[in-house]
């Protein structure tokens, strides 16, 4: 901060207009508590390595604004801030403002699973590192489905329904009126995506946009799919469960009023914290099968350097900072962040704080469904927006699976062909 | 300056130039100067530094309100959560979303505002706020529009959980964005004071510093100063007082070239000088001392009590006195008492006196033969010393005597003059003698009353210039035959303008040669004389030829008488018969024509004023207007009588004057045509010759009179009128003049005639 201070009264040495005055870096987890920890330890030590202060701030929480509010930071030029944390989903689209990594982070970059990687080099370019990994996965109360005279997880959404309906009844009977059987985000924004995508597929309906480009969307197993999750409202799940979105879902999760919990691997972390009523009383397991099988959308998060940066050298460092193993380690431990470095899901003290990482790996190199990013290109924004209100509109109510899905059916068609002619051109 | 051999010409550049570097005012100039600007620097330092101070508080001050905008977006944070918190338990969904929408619309302007204040002064640090604020400007909506929908569904469980958690966590961004900013204030507040103690230290120093070089710069500056200007003034005082002893030989070193150097340098010149003027002064008074005592007017110097103290040699000759005798002696005991002596010892007492140095004074001295010895005294104050008189004496008791004698000759000579002259101007008659060119010389009273110019006018005027009428121009021509003859002429000349009549007389002055050439001029008016010789003339004529005329209109009436009664017999008898009727008719006319014309003569012949009184013209004139008003009228002509009520009175017959004025108005109303006006006017008039006139003009509007008629109107007998016997204007004319009066008669330039009488009027003019 004195070095800013002075900075701004008096002109820099050579040496210091070339060593940048302070880094800053975008981080979606820096407002939870514990992530910030350990953030700020990893600043910690690369402050104290290179004497450059880092600066973390937050971002939009919901994506299209985020999405928005990055691509104007970087059509602007801006140069703070240097370091940008962005979705998998969202990296196709900000790739072009960001700096090829590869002379920075060559080696590390072969060190990582190479089908999470192959999100990251795009057009030749290495324009972002995986900073963890993630997929839809479930957690439920052990405690719970142990009282309701249930072993283990449930393997079907059929089982789920059942152990969901008889632990809400025994809760409700106990007194505790607020209690749901299962927590899920509902609420008409990505993660509902993710949860219906994974649902769909489960019930082997496939992925939206299929790699080949076919569309699998108007088909009944996904209307068998949406027309399940719509009975679960009002029966296992809270009636505004359409209006949760993934926090309200985790709030009431982490308060101890749901059995069951769609969610992301770190939540099993924050479940697991000193102050959790449910602490100890948590599992985490693939989401059940439709039919088709076991699946979870595959999620991520990673860190690139923007092109503005006035220090990308620097940035990229504090990049590997950040995605060391060392740091992933420490994450996977305390976060339950899933690493990208496969070797990590043997680590003794990783596998000590997460007993089901060996589950979640499988799911990850088995059962892990990507949004069709790729395949829908620059269109992807809308075709999911237009996904989330179909699927959002038949679960409310306010329309029938059939004539939705086959509007929505004709709407990517639409878009798919509109981004092509606008790539033929 | 210790410098190279210079040559002649380099050393008066040098000596030049080394003037104007070592004179004292340009140094005292730069010493000045230079503390000025020591002290001008020193200011500008510490102008400077408190410019510093200035601009390190404007920024203080900038972070300051930018810690005031993102403490209010925390604020704005905690309350959102505060107050929403509250409504949760209420559970009226419109409530908590209008509340939810209000803040959220204050949040937005609260966050704008911040960053705006942050982007004044952009800096890293400063711009990762900015990110921050811009990221929560879309966090807090986001959460807004969250909770506001879960509210909407009546999941109010979520709603309290959310604010719990979600916008907790926002909140402490905000506060840590908070201590990020308070930090930079403490940060930029102990730097700004460290820099103001920093500027208040440089400040103290500079101007300690800077007071303490020019206290410095000054002393030796006026320890310098003053040792070159004490020293040689030393040195100058010793000389100055040697000079007040006398020793004009004194000289004074000189060492360098600055303004004292050259004062001593001066003061040595002057010496020089003094010492020259001395001699000069000792030689002027040797040759003066010479000249006073070889002069023949006695000098003396007086001292204030009026003691002798000096006294020129010429005393003996002057006085009478050795010189001994006199000098010590007071001098008032030598000389008489007098006015012009007061005077003198006035002088002693006061010498700026207007006696001293001004006019000379006569005092009269006793000289020791006993004879009284006038002496005139030019007195002045001697200069320079104070009360003493120097008197210049010289004997004039010669002159005295003769002046004496000139005043009395003098005197005598100008009684002479002005009898002469009041002779000259009482003589009625005036005189005026003239010399070459008939330019006047000297005229007396009578003279200069009858030109009406003033005498300064007069004298040396031509005398054809005074007045072109007479008797001027005929004094003029006599006065140059007698010039041209030099033996007296006599003559006689009638002013026709003023009717007077002049006799003159012309002789050249014989007599001394200032005199020679001139001629006096007599002239006597001698009108009245000859208007009575006339008048006796012409009255003698008239009574003869009236008696004349009446004698023989007598003497003819009665044979006419006779004819008349037998031409009426005649007619009684024979009048019926044709044959007679004719030659009656033709006798009858002519025997009235006769008795007419016998009537006129008679008329003629009487005399004019038999019954002469004083009378007011203007009731003769309405008694004229009146006797013609039935004339007038059968002629259908208007009678105007437009005289003055007011005018003056005559001595007259006044039945004769009215028979004038109605034979006028008559024959004026006899040429006038039918509705033409006849008008009588009538003035006072004052003559040349001072007497007064009434003029009385009746004009009418008829044919006039013929050009050749008119030298011919008067005369007896003279008519163009059919049955007239030509008497009538003579008569009028005879009446006019024998009451001494004129008539003409002329053609108005309007048409017709005027007949105008003009008769002397009794007692002044009263203007």
């Amino acid at each position: 901060m004195a070095v800013l201070l002075a900075g701004t009264s008096c002109t820099p040495r050579a040496e210091d207009a070339r060593r940048p005055q302070t880094l800053s870096a975008v981080m979606l987890g820096y407002s939870l508590s514990q992530s910030r920890r350990l953030l700020n330890a990893s600043l910690t030590r690369y402050t104290q390595a290179t004497g450059i202060p880092v600066r973390f701030l937050p971002a939009p929480q919901r994506k299209p604004e985020r999405l928005e509010q990055y691509l104007a930071w970087l059509e602007a030029g801006a140069a703070t801030p240097d370091i940008y944390q962005s979705d998998i989903t969202e990296i196709g689209r900000l790739a072009e403002h960001m700096i090829d990594l590869r002379p920075y982070l060559g080696q590390e970059a072969q060190e990582q699973i190479p089908a999470v990687m192959a999100h990251y080099v795009i057009g030749g370019r290495l324009v972002a590192m995986p900073l963890y990994t993630d997929v839809g996965v479930l957690l439920y109360r052990t405690d719970l489905a142990a009282q309701a005279g249930y072993a283990g997880p449930p393997k079907t959404w059929d089982e789920l329904e059942k152990m969901a309906a008889r632990i809400q009844q025994r809760q409700r009977t106990a007194g505790n009126e607020a209690f749901w059987g299962f927590s899920w985000p509902g609420r008409a924004e990505d993660d509902l995506l993710c949860f219906a995508l994974e649902l769909q597929a489960a019930h082997g309906a496939g992925g939206i946009i299929e790699a080949d480009g076919t569309i699998s969307v108007r088909n009944p197993r996904t209307e068998q799919a949406l027309l399940r999750a719509r009975r679960w409202i009002g029966t296992i799940s809270p009636r505004g469960v359409t209006a949760y979105a993934a926090a309200d879902a985790g709030n009431l999760w982490y308060s101890g009023n749901a059995a069951f919990f769609r969610t992301w691997p770190h939540a099993y972390a924050i479940s697991q914290e000193a102050s959790s009523p449910i602490r100890g009383k948590v599992g985490m397991a693939a989401l059940p099968s439709g039919g088709a099988g076991h699946f979870g959308t595959l999620g991520g998060w990673q860190l690139s350097v923007s092109k503005h940066s006035p220090h990308p050298r620097e940035a990229a460092a504090l990049v590997r900072a950040l995605i060391g193993r060392d740091e992933q380690q420490v994450r996977a431990v305390q976060l339950s962040g899933l690493p990208p470095r496969l070797d990590l899901y043997e680590d003794p003290e990783i596998l000590e704080a997460n007993p089901y990482f060996h589950d979640v790996r499988d799911i990850l190199l088995q059962g892990a469904v990507p949004r069709p990013t790729v395949v829908a290109g620059r269109a992807y924004q809308d075709v999911a927006a237009a996904y989330i209100t179909a699927v959002h509109s038949v679960l409310t109510g306010q329309a029938e699976p059939q004539p939705a899905l086959a509007a929505l059916e004709q709407q990517i068609q639409r878009l798919l062909a509109a981004r092509q002619s606008h790539a033929g051109r | 300056m210790p410098a190279a051999e210079p040559t002649a010409g380099s050393l008066v550049r040098d000596q030049r130039r080394g003037t104007r570097w070592h004179t004292i005012g340009f140094r005292l100039t730069a010493s000045f100067a230079t503390v000025l600007l020591l002290m001008a620097v020193g200011s500008a330092v510490a102008l400077w530094q408190f410019q510093i101070v200035r601009r390190q508080a404007e920024r203080l001050s900038q972070v300051d309100l930018k810690a005031v905008a993102v403490l209010r977006v925390h604020t704005d944070v905690l309350t959102f959560r505060a107050n929403l918190e509250s409504l949760v338990d209420n559970g009226q969904v419109d409530r908590f979303a209008a509340e939810a929408a209000s803040h959220r619309a204050v949040f937005t302007g609260d966050v704008d505002r911040a960053i705006e204040a942050l982007r004044a002064t952009p800096g890293t640090d400063q711009l990762t706020i900015v990110r921050t604020l811009e990221t929560i400007r879309v966090n807090l909506p986001t959460q807004a529009d969250d909770v506001t929908e879960l509210a909407r569904v009546g999941e109010w469980q979520a709603v309290r959980r959310r604010l719990e958690n979600q916008i907790k966590t926002l909140s402490q961004v905000t506060g840590s964005m908070v201590e990020q900013i308070e930090g930079e204030v403490a940060r930029e507040q102990a730097e700004t004071l460290l820099g103001i103690q920093r500027v208040q230290r440089r400040a103290v120093w500079t101007l300690l510093l800077t007071g303490l070089l020019t206290l410095l710069t000054a002393a030796a500056l006026a320890t310098l100063a003053t040792r070159r200007i004490t020293r040689p003034l030393a040195r100058l005082v010793k000389g100055a007082q040697a000079l007040a002893r006398g020793d004009f030989e004194h000289q004074v070193g000189v060492s360098g070239d600055d303004e004292v150097q050259n004062m001593a340098t001066v003061f040595n010149q002057t010496a020089e000088k003094l010492r020259e003027l001395y001699g000069a002064l000792r030689r002027s008074e040797e040759y003066f001392r010479s000249l006073i005592e070889n002069a023949s007017d006695l000098i003396t110097v007086l001292g204030p009590d009026g003691r002798i103290l000096y006294v020129s040699p010429s005393c003996q000759r002057v006085m009478g006195h050795a010189l001994e005798d006199v000098i010590g002696q007071d001098v008032f005991s030598f000389i008489e008492v007098s006015e012009h002596a007061e005077n003198l010892r006035g002088a002693l007492v006061r010498p700026e006196a207007p006696t001293v140095g001004s006019r000379p004074i006569a005092l009269t001295f006793r000289h020791p033969d006993g004879s009284r010895r006038v002496l005139e005294a030019v007195v002045s104050s001697l200069p320079e010393s104070g009360a003493l008189l120097v008197v210049n004496w010289r004997d004039i008791t010669d002159r005295k005597q003769a002046e004496k004698r000139e005043v009395e000759l003098r005197k005598a000579l100008q009684t002479a003059a002005r009898e002469w002259e009041q002779t000259f101007d009482s003589i009625e008659t005036p005189i005026l003698m003239v010399r070459g060119g008939a330019r006047i010389v000297r005229l007396n009273r009578a003279a200069r009353d009858l030109t009406g110019r003033p005498f300064d006018q007069l004298i040396g005027c031509p005398l054809a210039e005074v007045d072109p009428g007479q008797p001027w121009r005929e004094a003029d021509r006599l006065a140059r035959q007698v010039s041209e003859s030099r033996t007296p002429f006599h003559g006689g000349v009638r002013d026709e303008t003023s009717g007077r009549t002049w006799d003159l007389t012309a002789g050249p002055i014989s007599g001394p040669a200032a005199d020679a050439g001139q001629v006096v001029v007599v002239a006597r008016d001698v009108t009245h004389m000859i208007e009575l010789q006339d008048s006796l003339r012409r009255s003698e004529t008239l009574s003869a030829m009236g008696t004349l005329v009446a004698g023989v209109a007598h003497e003819v009436r009665n044979p006419l008488f006779g004819i008349s009664a037998n031409l009426d017999a005649f007619e009684e008898r024979f009048g019926s018969q044709a044959a007679y009727t004719e030659t009656i008719g033709l006798l009858r006319a002519e025997l009235d024509r006769l008795v007419l014309l016998m009537n006129d003569l008679l008329d003629y012949g009487r005399p004019a004023c038999e019954f002469p009184a004083e009378e007011p013209f203007p009731d003769m004139v309405a008694q004229a207007v009146r006797a013609c008003g039935s004339l007038a009228r059968r002629s259908e002509v208007v009678l105007a009588n437009e005289v003055p009520a007011g005018l003056g009175t005559c001595v007259m017959d006044r039945r004769r004057m009215a028979q004038v004025l109605q034979n006028l108005l008559e024959n004026a109303i006899q040429h006038s045509p039918r509705g033409a006006e006849v008008l009588v006017v009538a003035s006072d008039e004052a003559g040349r010759d001072g007497r007064s006139w009434i003029t009385c003009s009746v004009r009418d509007s008829g044919p006039g009179f013929a050009a050749v008629d008119l030298p011919h109107i008067f005369e007896p007998f003279f008519t163009r009128r059919e049955g007239g016997t030509g008497l009538g204007l003579s008569i009028v004319q005879r009446i006019v003049q024998l009451h001494g009066g004129t008539i003409g008669a002329a053609n108005r330039q309007e048409g017709g005639a005027v007949m105008t009488i003009r008769v002397p009027r009794t007692g002044p003019l009263e203007r």
